[in-house]
């Protein structure tokens, strides 16, 4: 028995990739591979990785969204994989999202109000006449005036509309919040005011949160713990902190190095060489070697899984040379 | 030496259905030469229109540039015949996107589009072009350049892609580069490839003028910063000196919302409100009703750009200290 909100043991979402028309599935996309981590209540988790690297696929199957082709998903102590439709349409109040983009979130022809409490109505958690009222509290509790309720998307600013879809992803009372790339697109300004409703939003809900960003300086501003993910797996997990500021991994450093902080030394940065390999075809081994400078024989051989780095349990590294201090 | 580009009180006003808006007024730039000279600001502020104007690339004829000049060699490129500045366009000044697709066909074969773009502004025979298009892929480390000169561009990646336009630029050796958040759509450890490759150009002599909404890149690439609020520029200055000293409360405001700039899990200092659309600019100083520093003139009367240690501030404060 743990305490987890949510455990992922395990998981893999692959995609068959089809040659030809009529040809049958020849090789899967590895999209998610072999993922384990869970999330405690109230915890945030930050998900970081570059494109490609399986962040929304992850997300989208513990959303249900994908279906997962091997592993195992708890929500406290239900089984996600075996649930019965009724159990999940449960869980569904207890596990909102919110995605980058809220024009493409929000149906244009609904009111906000219809819009932020369609799903407190769907749960039948408040009746139809009780929607103006609780719309309204919804309003206040995300930083818009509770008088919008009959306006429509479109008059809305980018900022605004994010709102509104976090208001509508918090008007069930879930237990868990994924966010994926949900401030990326807004301008820092903007940001930093979404950041603080976020924050607020935590405190006051006892709020846990899977945040994905390819952002890592905002990631590591909210998260507790982050998890680094390449090509599929999560190559490094550990607290904020640790990821921040003594990274095991290779990868990890390279994306730390990369991103330009102001009042960095401007001249003594690595550079990553190459590209990000196909999904399709893997390198074997470790899937970071082509491009690693500490790669040994091993890793062009044995696959690294997560162990802990300098014994520290809680700060794992899936890498054979991860407690080398020459790396 | 006169400046490699000195844009002169530059307004651009478009005529839409509900009237006409400005989204550029009375810009004064100047990039000289060995500069990379940053235009930072938030999305809507006109850099992309500042950028489209100096290559006379935005829509007609709903576009109207009504005052202003844009000197290049002291040629003003807004009075110059449609001829000259084709002529211009690529081969002295270049210009790279966030989305290399509008500026490639998609039509046509990697390869053949550089080879033109060679036959046309350096008449190089098309036997020597192929090879030196395929030098300069293998130059931005695009992988297997030989193969990918006969690919399409929707067969590489964004960073390819991104790659490709670099290649295009360099290989002209221009005078001039604008680059409109060429790293935007990028992940952070191609972007890092593509900043070398930019500071390459650099050192080769390319005068650089980088528009981007990100102050940790300015910081990483660039020599100078202006700083754009509501289509105008509201601060100038050195790198050294804008971060070490902002003087405009927004430029102070923009570094101060970046999170690394705040221990973890604190409120971050946010700027209240929204950036005013240019159809409905505040009265008086486009900031005032966002800045924590407004009296009433900021309220009533708009500030002209003031000399600062070694920039321009526009706003009220600095008038003071002048
Ligand atoms: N072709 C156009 N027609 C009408 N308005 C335009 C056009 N292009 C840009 N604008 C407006 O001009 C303003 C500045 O835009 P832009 O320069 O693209 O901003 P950014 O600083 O994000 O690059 C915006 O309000 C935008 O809506
Ligand atoms: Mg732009």
């Amino acid at each position: 028995m743990n305490n987890a909100l949510l455990t992922v043991q395990s998981l893999a979402t692959y995609f068959p990739v089809k040659k030809g028309i009529f040809s049958r599935a020849t090789h899967d996309i590895r999209a998610v591979d072999q993922v384990s981590f869970s999330i405690e209540p109230g915890e945030a988790l930050g998900l970081v990785g570059e494109s490609g690297c399986g962040k929304s696929p992850l997300a989208r199957t513990i959303l249900m969204l994908e279906n997962a082709t091997q592993g195992n998903m708890f929500f406290e102590d239900t089984d996600l994989l075996s649930a019965s439709p009724a159990q999940l349409r449960r869980l569904r109040r207890n596990m909102q999202v919110v995605f980058q983009d809220p024009f493409a979130s929000l149906n244009p022809g609904m009111t906000i109000m219809e819009l932020i409490t369609e799903g407190l109505i769907v749960h039948g958690l408040i009746q139809r006449s009780k929607r103006a009222e609780v719309a309204a509290t919804l309003l206040q509790e995300v930083g818009l005036d509770p008088d919008m309720g009959n306006r429509f998307p479109h008059e809305f600013s980018g900022g605004q509309r994010q709102r509104i879809c976090i208001a509508r992803a918090i008007s069930t009372r879930p237990k868990l919040l994924i966010c994926d790339e949900a401030v990326s697109a807004l301008d820092v300004s903007v940001q930093a005011q979404i950041m603080n409703l976020l924050m607020k939003l935590r405190q006051e809900l006892n709020l846990a949160f899977l945040f994905i960003s390819h952002d890592l300086g905002v990631v590591s501003h909210f998260c507790d713990r982050i998890a680094v993910m390449y090509l599929g797996k999560i190559v490094e997990i550990g607290s904020a902190h640790e990821i921040m500021h003594n990274p095991r991994h290779p990868y990890t450093k390279a994306l730390l190095d990369a991103i330009p902080k102001v009042g960095s030394d401007k001249s003594e940065r690595l550079r990553l060489p190459g590209e990000i390999p196909s999904a399709k075809n893997p390198p074997p081994g470790c899937p970071f070697h082509p491009r690693c400078r500490f790669a040994i024989d091993s890793c062009r051989t044995t696959p690294p899984t997560l162990q802990p780095c300098e014994r520290n349990t809680k700060h794992q590294a899936a890498c054979h040379r991860r407690d080398d201090t020459l790396q | 030496m006169p400046p490699l580009l000195d844009i002169q009180n530059l307004t651009v006003t478009f005529d839409t259905d509900d009237g006409p808006v400005t989204a550029v007024n009375q810009l004064s730039l100047t990039l000289e030469q060995g500069q990379i000279l940053g235009l930072v600001g938030e999305s809507g502020c006109g850099k992309s229109v500042t950028a489209m104007s100096i290559l006379r690339l935005l829509p007609q004829p709903s576009t109207r540039i009504t005052s202003g000049k844009i000197l290049f060699h002291g040629h003003d490129l807004l009075q110059l015949p449609t001829a000259e500045l084709q002529d211009i366009r690529g081969s002295r000044i270049s210009m790279i996107f966030q989305e290399p697709m509008t500026a490639l066909s998609p039509l046509h074969r990697i390869g053949n589009q550089l080879v033109e773009t060679l036959q046309i502004h350096r008449k190089m025979p098309r036997k020597q072009a192929w090879p030196t298009a395929a030098h300069w892929l293998k130059r931005v480390g695009l992988p297997d350049a030989e193969e990918r000169m006969y690919a399409y561009p929707h067969q590489l990646s964004g960073g390819q892609r991104q790659r490709v336009m670099i290649a295009m630029a360099m290989m002209l050796d221009p005078a001039v580069l604008i680059a409109d958040e060429p790293t935007t759509a990028l992940d952070v450890t191609v972007q890092a490839q593509i900043f070398d490759l930019m500071h390459e150009m650099h050192k080769n002599n390319t005068g650089m003028l980088f528009i981007t909404h990100d102050m940790g890149a300015i910081w990483q690439m660039c020599t100078h910063v202006a700083v754009m609020y509501a289509t105008e520029i509201v601060e100038t200055g050195t790198v050294q000196e804008i971060f070490s000293n902002p003087q405009h409360p927004y430029t102070r405001a923009l570094l101060a919302a970046i999170p690394a700039n705040t221990a973890p899990g604190n409120p971050l200092p946010a700027i209240p409100g929204a950036v005013p659309s240019p159809r409905n600019l505040p009265k008086g100083c486009h900031f005032s009703d966002r800045c924590p520093h407004a009296f009433d003139k900021c309220h009533a009367q708009h500030p002209d750009l003031y000399p600062t240690p070694c920039g321009q501030s526009r706003c009220f404060l600095s008038e003071e200290k002048t």
